[in-house]
């Protein structure tokens, strides 16, 4: 028998998880008027038939609602597309298309504008870094500015103030040293 | 449905980009995608819309259609897909209060003087009545069954779901039609006594 139970995007229905005799019987005949009860499920069901006036009626019931669905489905009875579906229809399936075609153009001139610009981006960045190559590489020669004054300076106030050490004195005494070394050798 | 080799040869060519196959395919398909959505959001005016839409949706989607299912199978799903938006949208612009509002003016479509009314169309009326009582869901299901004939494994590809959830929900609507019947028909039987 075919009946199985599974959830999925729908959510489960609490009536799809609980199931009685009655429904038993109820469920096991709808799958029989489709055509989809087996041979264990019929001997079920012919016994679950035999046993309950429910399920009888049921049966009855569902038989009549089929029958009527069927007149109801009979071509005979079916309502008349209204005048006009078919061409409405056609002319919005073509609108459709011609602004599918338009979506298309816009993309490609989107696509093409997004290249262009990329294009443009690294001529511009290549640009950049070969100008920026080009001045690093040039050789300047640098003179001393305020600021490397001000550092030596104070370089040499810190040494004097915390470190005992006198830097014109030791200009000087360097000096000294290489005279009276030069003497000693002659 | 069964599907002939020239509807099969029509996709192709569709596919292909020739704009005749596909509009042969809409002479053929529309009629019947009209009546489904007719008997889903039963409004005259959205069922027209709904078709219209259905096949606008098929052409933006065609190139996406791999032959797995009938294209009718495929047509089918989409316009199921349109019904449930359009009942969304109807629900949100509050003209939808309920399906037999719908139904009244459908039923109103066919003419007909209703004192003159023979007891096949009662129970016409009847049956429609309590199909617009169903749920969305359930009066799909019964639609795609009863009056389409498709297989389980078809309503499924177009319902989304498993062949199992279509099982259980044929069982489900067919017993609440069966209770709305009864309610319904004048000789306290499903069908009316048609």
């Amino acid at each position: 028998m075919t009946s199985h139970m599974e959830n999925d995007a729908w959510g489960a229905d609490p009536d799809d998880r609980v199931e009685d005799p009655e429904d038993r019987a109820s469920r096991l005949l709808s799958l029989r008027a489709d055509g989809r009860l087996d041979d264990a499920g019929t001997r079920e069901l012919d016994a679950l038939l035999a046993a309950d006036g429910e399920a009888r009626a049921f049966e009855r019931d569902l038989d009549r609602l089929r029958d009527a669905l069927r007149v109801d489905a009979d071509a005979a009875n079916t309502p008349a597309t209204p005048a006009g579906l078919l061409d409405r229809t056609l002319a919005r399936v073509a609108a459709e298309r011609r602004r599918q075609g338009d979506q298309g153009r816009v993309l490609v001139l989107s696509r093409g504008l997004a290249l262009a610009a990329a294009a443009i981006l690294m001529t511009t960045l290549f640009a950049f870094f070969r100008t920026d190559r080009q001045v690093g590489a040039d050789p300047v020669d640098r003179q001393p500015t305020v600021e490397d004054r001000l550092e030596g300076g104070l370089r040499e106030f810190l040494e004097e103030r915390f470190l005992g050490r006198d830097a014109a004195a030791d200009r000087s005494d360097a000096g000294d040293q290489v005279q009276s070394e030069g003497s000693a050798g002659r | 449905m069964d599907e002939t080799q020239d509807d099969r040869e029509l996709v192709v060519r569709a596919k292909d980009g020739s704009e005749e196959a596909f509009n042969d395919l809409v002479r053929l398909y529309h009629e019947r995608i009209y009546r489904i959505a007719l008997r889903i959001v039963h409004d005259p005016d959205e069922a027209d819309e709904i078709t219209q839409e259905t096949f606008a949706r098929a052409v933006a989607a065609l190139d996406r259609f791999d032959f797995r299912a009938k294209f009718y199978t495929w047509i089918v799903s989409i316009a199921r897909n349109a019904a449930f938006d359009a009942l969304r949208s109807m629900q949100r612009r509050s003209r939808y209060k309920s399906a037999e509002d719908g139904l009244d003016r459908f039923e109103g479509e066919g003419g007909g003087d209703p004192v003159q009314a023979s007891s096949a169309s009662e129970a016409k009326q009847v049956i429609q009545k309590a199909l617009g009582r169903l749920s969305v869901r359930d009066r799909t299901l019964i639609v795609l069954r009863e009056y389409e004939s498709l297989q389980y494994d078809e309503i499924a590809k177009v319902m989304g779901c498993s062949v199992g959830t279509v099982e259980s929900g044929l069982h489900r609507a067919r017993k609440r039609l069966r209770q709305y019947l009864t309610a319904l028909a004048p000789s306290g039987a499903p069908g009316g006594g048609s």
